[in-house]
């Protein structure tokens, strides 16, 4: 069955998005996709998609209508907003899933607290895949549709299965957000001083406005550089923490680029790395140095947590 | 040939193969590279996501689900000791080129910052065998070297806001080519009708880390058959 959705708002930023693309990195695109990718899957366990794919928002989200037939829709993260089912307007609660009719709507307010929120429908969008993923980055221009952000009145089309059955999570995810960030060394954590280490790991940092999916700027403590500020480029990878000649750090994200000339601090331990992105700019963060036995460990323990959630699911 | 093996976070290692920028030592990383790739693909070794070369460093991103840096570590061994074999299937280019100087644009400039005449900038860049050393900056970019010293140029104080697709560009001792339309701060010589990349080829990049490129010389009629075809249709 197919079913037509319409973005009467797009909201800021809305994309489509999926676990990304891998092993292209050698010829200049990284890999992408979700900045939280748990949420994705939790949104994409409620409506029983066997593809995993969402729509990604940040901050203010768009306002969506059923054009024809029925599907099941859910919401994650820690979103406000509301379901308008038959022309009546309900609070929306995260972490359920509602089946919606031709005219019923989705309206996203805003995130809360957070910046990422998804949107997960059941069914495949209907779009042919760039590079084995439907992720979308408007800034490479690469995904379906050039990777453009969704646009007003744009229009998809999504080939559903029939379902009545709504589901609900028994458990959910913490909602608090952690400002405590826990690093691995980085390649060149060396090249800087032992004041400045001390610093980094002691010292708060905010995360500035001119922050993206690409990179997350930080403003505080100077870091020294006692060796070089420049290195002969080196690949990037998502979480990594480089210093240019500033001394004030950027923490590289989920849309970063493939290589890059600056020294490398730390690097961000993946357990807390959907917690980092969906910090808020303004937010004030530290830094906790781990191993990579901590950092492999308090990882598994926090898939094992995803998966217990998702197995946590029951009808309504 | 392996100096050294970092991790990387915990979910990639870095192997570093050592500190300049030289031929000789980027072939290792491309060596490494491509026998990686192979073992992977010969054993279905699942769970390594990218591996990206660089100038001096080979990156390896894996998934934490299905693998970790200790195996990693052991599939890195398993070609530490193999004799590199330089001639590692090079992929031998010929890239068309127009100099006209609404294409060079920064010709007249660089001749007289390398007191060359432009004959023999054009002629210089045309005899250089280039490497690539690795693509990045955007999908397709090609770091390519290495150009003769007489030619080497600063990048521009106050990069241009968008260069089109298919400009030839030099810096240092690097020469490179947009696949897109896009800023940049580097010297444009002339232009190259030839698409770089094509989202819809399984390989979509024409030219990779460990190719050689020479560059042919063609008429500007030549060059707009070519534009034509390949933009315009």
């Amino acid at each position: 069955m197919k079913t037509k959705i319409k973005f009467h708002n797009p909201g800021i930023l809305t994309t489509i998005q999926d676990h990304g693309r891998s092993s292209l990195q050698d010829i200049g695109i990284s890999k992408g996709g979700a900045a939280s990718s748990s949420m994705m899957e939790l949104g994409n366990a409620l409506v029983e998609n066997k593809n995993t794919w969402s729509f990604e928002f940040i901050l203010s989200g768009p306002t969506i209508e059923i054009l024809s037939n029925r599907i099941s829709v859910s919401i994650t993260g820690n979103v406000d907003f509301e379901i308008v089912r038959s022309g009546n307007s309900e609070i929306g609660q995260c972490f359920r899933s509602y089946i919606l009719k031709e005219g019923d709507q989705v309206i996203i307010n805003r995130t809360i607290d957070s910046v990422y929120g998804y949107i997960s429908f059941s069914g495949d969008l209907e779009l042919n895949k760039v590079f084995g993923s439907l992720s979308c980055n408007p800034r490479s221009k690469i995904g379906p549709r050039n990777g453009e952000k969704i646009k007003e009145n744009e229009v998809f089309e999504i080939n559903t299965n029939e379902t009545d059955q709504e589901y609900r999570l028994d458990r959910t995810p913490q909602k608090n957000i952690k400002n405590k960030i826990r690093l691995l060394e980085g390649p060149q954590f060396h090249f800087f001083e032992n004041k400045s280490i001390k610093k980094f790991f002691n010292a708060p940092y905010e995360i500035t406005t001119t922050s993206d999916k690409m990179g997350m700027r930080l403003l505080g403590s100077k870091i020294e550089n006692q060796k070089s500020a420049n290195i002969k480029s080196e690949a990037i990878i998502k979480g990594a923490i480089q210093v240019p000649a500033d001394g004030q750090p950027i923490i590289l994200l989920t849309d970063h680029q493939t290589i890059g000339g600056y020294p490398k601090i730390a690097v961000v331990a993946s357990a807390d790395f959907e917690n980092l992105i969906q910090l808020p700019p303004k937010s004030k963060i530290e830094f906790k140095k781990i191993n990579l036995r901590e950092a492999k460990i308090s990882y598994m323990l926090q898939q094992q947590t995803i998966k217990s959630i998702i197995q946590s699911k029951v009808k309504i | 040939m392996i100096r050294n093996v970092f991790e990387y976070g915990d979910q990639a290692v870095l192997i570093d193969f050592g500190d300049e920028i030289k031929k000789e030592i980027n072939q290792n990383v491309i060596f490494v590279f491509k026998k990686l790739k192979q073992i992977i693909k010969e054993n279905n070794i699942d769970g390594i996501e990218n591996i990206t070369p660089s100038y001096n460093k080979l990156a390896i991103q894996f998934n934490l689900n299905k693998t970790d840096t200790e195996n990693v570590i052991k599939l890195i061994d398993q070609v530490k000791n193999e004799k590199v074999e330089i001639n590692f299937n090079p992929n031998k280019l010929e890239i068309p080129i127009n100099y006209d100087l609404d294409f060079g644009i920064d010709l007249e400039r660089l001749s007289k910052i390398t007191k060359l005449e432009i004959n023999e900038i054009i002629d210089s860049h045309l005899n250089t065998n280039f490497y690539v050393y690795m693509l990045g900056f955007m999908p397709g970019f090609p770091y390519m070297g290495d150009l003769d010293p007489k030619l080497y140029s600063k990048r521009l104080q106050t990069p241009r806001v968008e260069i089109e697709e298919g400009s030839v560009i030099i810096v240092e001792q690097f020469c490179a080519i947009y696949p897109y339309k896009s800023p940049g701060g580097w010297n444009i010589i002339g232009k190259t009708p030839i698409k770089l990349f094509n989202q819809n080829q399984e390989n979509p990049s024409l030219i990779n880390p460990g190719d050689e490129i020479k560059f042919k010389h063609i008429s500007k009629n030549e060059f707009q058959k070519i534009w034509t075809n390949n933009y315009e249709n």
